[in-house]
């Protein structure tokens, strides 16, 4: 039985759910949209971007979306989820160049055309190199494992799906293995004040 | 850190689970002890990790789906409206003449019943759903809609209207008892997902019993279906209980169809005031039928909500 997401609410309760199947699920529909893959590659080719830039700047922007609409940053009755989609992955890939190529005379003109338009959200503060390198940072020190322990814990899979995803005998085993991760990380942080700061930051 | 107190102790603190006796004395501890200061804040500061590592994770699920959906456009010869629509009009082809041809036989067997039915199928899924989309097209049932426009989304209700539906939707509900349509599976070992799901449903454990229903169970389809839009209404996730309900109106043979419209009934006076013009339309198409077993029930929620 598939998920049948008929109209943005149903995507939105599916994301609210805090069911990962559910969310996965919306997650799935809006990535395989070719609709708005092409309404993303509209957007992105006006900006300069290539082929490969659309598939990269609609999963960035689709991860940035499940953040805004569990912290409630995303009001359906301002714009629809196709359109909200096509701004935060326009202005990701305008964040993307800028950083790139700074002084680019050509790119700053195509970039005033939609900067405008894209300021509409301000909350896009979405950097996510600098999350990767911190993260990487973190967990070098308490393993591969617990990443992906806290990876799946921190998406909300029930302790059951960790267990049959990372091959523990029993949800138990899993359930005491994240807790040691989260012990670990817990200590990690503690003891080390310059990475909290660093996390307060990110 | 304070010998007295745990990781385990911390996260009670956090999650606010301590009696306040045991919280004052944590919190006396607090200013006392600077390393448990310091893990209480880490351990607050847990939250922000996790929705990062999340992240990771999604971004790569999401590029994985992304290559298995390009994977599968390069397998497909290039056609002008692309493949999947040829083959989504192709099956709908094929779905409209088995319909046709099943009423064909139905009518030709039992012509009452046929006249029962064109009633009923007097508002299409579509025409209800095109309320909420920009296509104007029929859509095939099982393929999942393409999220172009957001349905105007209820304005800010007032107390007092918010209120009156509220008493609107819990007259309309009706409670269903699904542990009838379990078939003697007393034996955990030999419980379906589907059975499983019930004595969830029955011990209102709701998340736990979607997460089973979401895994088709192709011998009960249409109780899983039924089951799984409840579950939906309990977890206030009303369209997409809305969705599974009205599903019943594609199958050709189903024990509770006219159920299952009731049901999207409900489930649009929990949307109200948004949903007025979807409700109208479906209490239509019931008032429509005076041998509807919601016929009554459907009048007089017509009486309600003209009266708001």
């Amino acid at each position: 039985m598939n998920h049948l997401f008929n109209n943005d609410n149903t995507i939105l309760e599916a994301l609210r759910s805090g069911v990962s199947i559910q969310i996965n699920a919306a997650l799935r529909h809006l990535c395989l949209n070719e609709k708005l893959k092409g309404a993303i590659r509209q957007q992105l080719r006006i900006l300069g971007g290539a082929e490969e830039d659309v598939r990269e700047m609609l999963n960035q922007a689709l991860v940035a979306f499940l953040n805004h609409v569990e912290e409630n940053k995303y009001d359906p009755t301002r714009s629809a989820i196709s359109t909200y989609l096509v701004k935060i992955a326009a202005q990701m890939y305008y964040t993307k160049r800028r950083s790139e190529h700074r002084r680019s005379a050509m790119h700053d003109r195509s970039m005033d055309v939609v900067q405008a338009d894209i300021e509409m959200n301000p909350e896009l503060e979405f950097n996510l190199q600098h999350q990767r390198a911190f993260l990487d940072k973190l967990l070098m020190m308490t393993g591969e494992k617990c990443r992906q322990l806290l990876q799946l814990h921190g998406h909300s899979y029930t302790m059951a799906e960790i267990a049959e995803k990372l091959q523990y005998k029993s949800p138990d085993s899993a359930k005491m293995a994240v807790h040691d991760c989260r012990k670990k990380l817990n200590n990690l942080l503690s003891e080390r004040p310059e990475l909290l700061k660093e996390l307060r930051e990110i | 850190m304070n010998p007295l107190y745990e990781f385990e102790d911390m996260e009670d603190y956090i999650h606010d689970r301590m009696s306040p006796s045991d919280r004052a004395a944590f919190e006396e501890a607090l200013q006392s002890d600077a390393g448990l200061a310091r893990r209480v804040e880490a351990l607050r500061s847990e939250s922000k990790v996790l929705r990062m590592l999340r992240n990771e994770h999604l971004l790569q699920q999401l590029n994985d789906w992304s290559a298995e959906g390009e994977a599968g456009e390069k397998t497909e010869p290039p056609s002008p409206g692309g493949k999947g629509r040829y083959l989504s009009r192709k099956w709908g082809i094929i779905a409209l003449v088995l319909v046709a041809l099943g009423l064909a036989i139905v009518w030709i067997t039992n012509p009452n019943l046929f006249r029962t039915e064109q009633v009923e199928k007097g508002v299409t899924p579509s025409s209800i759903q095109n309320e909420d989309t920009t296509s104007t097209a029929p859509v095939a049932p099982s393929r999942p809609i393409a999220a172009e426009k957001t349905p105007p989304a209820p304005p800010v209700q007032k107390p007092a209207a918010s209120r009156d539906f509220a008493a609107i939707a819990a007259k309309a509900y009706m409670e269903e008892d699904f542990s009838q349509t379990l078939m003697g599976a007393e034996e955990e070992a030999s419980q379906t997902p589907y059975d499983k799901a019930v004595r969830l449903y029955g011990e209102k454990k709701y998340r736990e019993a979607l997460q089973l229903l979401a895994t088709p169970d192709k011998n009960r389809e249409q109780d899983a279906l039924y089951l799984r839009g409840y579950t939906y209404y309990h977890l206030g996730q009303y369209a997409s209980a809305e969705a599974d309900f009205r599903k019943f109106r594609d199958f050709l043979d189903s024990d509770r169809k006219l159920d299952a419209i009731w049901c999207e009934v409900f489930c649009l006076t929990k949307q109200l005031p948004g949903a007025r013009t979807r409700l109208n339309t479906v209490l239509k198409e019931i008032t429509a039928n005076p041998k509807h077993p919601y016929f009554d029930r459907a009048k007089a929620l017509e009486i309600a909500l003209q009266q708001q």
